[in-house]
Parts: C-alpha cells; sequence; structure tokens
C-alpha cells in the first residue's frame, strides 16, 4: 500500500438534495455540520476556505458545482507541506432515493507516501483533535454512516 | 512535523518504505556520514514514524505503516462525524415523514 486509500462514504439523509446542497455552499448552513468560519465561492474555481479549528485552515477549490446533483472541491491545509492546500480532492454526490437523498463522499489524492512521506503522527494530532471536538458535540449513533470501503 | 521537514529523512522514508534495511545499508546510499544518518534515524525512531527489530548484533529499520492505517481511520472517523451532523442538520431544516 502506497499511502493512503481513497475514503469513501455513504449515508441517507431524509431531506431533499435542495437542502442537502445547501449545507456545501452557504458557510451558514455549512457552520452546522463544519468549520468555524467559511470563505466560499461555490463555482468552479471559486475558494473553499474553512477554519477547521482554531487557527487550523482547509482550503481549496471548487472544482465542480452542479446545482443539487454533485460538489467536487479540493482539499489541503494551509501552511503544511505533507497536504496542501489543492493537494487532494473532495467529491460530493447526491442522488434522490425514496424521500430524501443518498449522500455520497470520495476523499482521493491523499498523500502518496512512497514517493513524498507526509507525517502521519502531525496529521493524525489535528484529525483526533478535531474527532474529540465532534465526539463532544454530537450524541448521533453511528451505525447511521454505512460504510462503503 | 519538524521529523518530514528534512529532505534525507524523507528520502530514507521511501527507501525502507517496503522493505526494512540496517543503518549501513541506508548509509550505502546517501554520500553523508554514518554517523549523520544515525542522526536522522533516531529523529525518525522519535517521531514514532520509523520502527527498529533488533536482531543480534544488527538493527534494522522499517517505516510504522500502522500510522498510515491510523491516518486512514481517523480520515474516515472525521467525514463520519461531519456527515451525521450534517445529516442531523438537514433533516432538522426539512424534515420528512419516511426516514430509514
Amino acid at each position: 500500500m502506497n499511502g493512503v486509500p481513497d475514503i469513501e462514504r455513504e449515508i441517507f439523509i431524509a431531506a431533499s438534495p435542495e437542502t442537502v446542497f445547501r449545507f456545501f455552499v452557504e458557510p451558514a448552513f455549512m457552520a452546522h455540520w463544519f468549520g468555524q468560519q467559511h470563505t466560499l465561492d461555490p463555482r468552479p474555481g471559486g475558494i473553499f476556505r474553512v477554519e477547521v479549528s482554531a487557527g487550523n485552515f482547509a482550503r481549496g477549490t471548487y472544482t465542480e458545482v452542479i446545482r443539487h446533483r454533485r460538489i467536487a472541491f479540493t482539499w489541503g491545509w494551509e501552511g503544511r507541506t505533507d497536504l496542501p492546500p489543492g493537494h487532494s480532492l473532495v467529491e460530493i454526490e447526491l442522488v434522490p432515493e425514496d424521500s430524501g437523498t443518498l449522500l455520497r463522499l470520495r476523499h482521493s489524492g491523499l498523500p502518496k507516501t512512497a514517493e513524498a512521506p507526509f507525517a502521519p503522527e502531525d496529521h493524525g494530532k489535528r484529525w483526533a483533535n478535531y474527532l474529540e471536538r465532534l465526539k463532544q458535540q454530537n450524541a448521533v449513533p453511528i451505525e447511521q454512516v454505512r460504510r462503503t470501503s | 512535523m519538524r521529523a518530514l521537514a528534512d529532505g534525507t529523512r524523507r528520502r530514507i522514508l521511501a527507501l525502507i518504505w517496503h522493505e526494512e534495511r540496517t543503518a549501513s545499508e541506508i548509509a550505502s546510499e546517501f554520500s553523508i556520514t554514518g554517523p549523520a544518518i544515525s542522526q536522522h534515524l533516531k529523529v525518525l525512531l522519535d517521531s514514532d514514524l520509523v520502527l527498529l527489530r533488533r536482531a543480534g548484533a544488527r538493527r534494522f529499520y522499517r517505516v510504522n505503516q500502522s500510522a498510515i492505517a491510523s491516518l486512514q481511520a481517523e480520515l474516515m472517523a472525521f467525514w463520519d462525524g461531519g456527515l451525521r451532523r450534517l445529516k442531523r442538520a438537514a433533516e432538522q431544516k426539512e424534515p420528512r415523514p419516511r426516514r430509514r
């Protein structure tokens, strides 16, 4: 295994794709699930910048925005050489299903460590801190998230 | 991140990514001195990026692959946590009769 495999996630949301879409393109909506401050320009080439936790900024650009159906943006960390802004890609697909939306997420292009080893210990700490915060704020059972990979 | 700030250490990691090697085998790939390589290996060991196996007098170094697996697990948990919050918020925004 060279580097981190793609992350693939799937979850059913009992809300329309129109509603779910807004959570990826509008700061006031995104704040409900991700990050503290948001600069979002949801069109191809537009900026995607989120203060994930105090002083830690995720940044990239939207590469694809198809209203109510598909959102893609590049992803990386400001001030980091292991996963710099624009390094990886997050793709969101919204599929109408039953009376709601099937959301598919793929996070690809993660570090290919054989060529350019990165710092798992550093990365791990950041995610761990963020996860701890998530745990404290979120008591919804995990089984609602379906694993696809 | 300090452990990875150095180009030599990144090259060392690439060398021992797929198979373990001794310090002298690693040093033979570089033009710098053995003690300098040892110092780099110590930094990598301290950062937990590299594991050490002793066999008699020989010491084999290899990349700590489990750190990679844990990064993947953490990323998955990160998105799972985010998506759960998204689901909850979206469903509050727009309650629907049928759920599963």
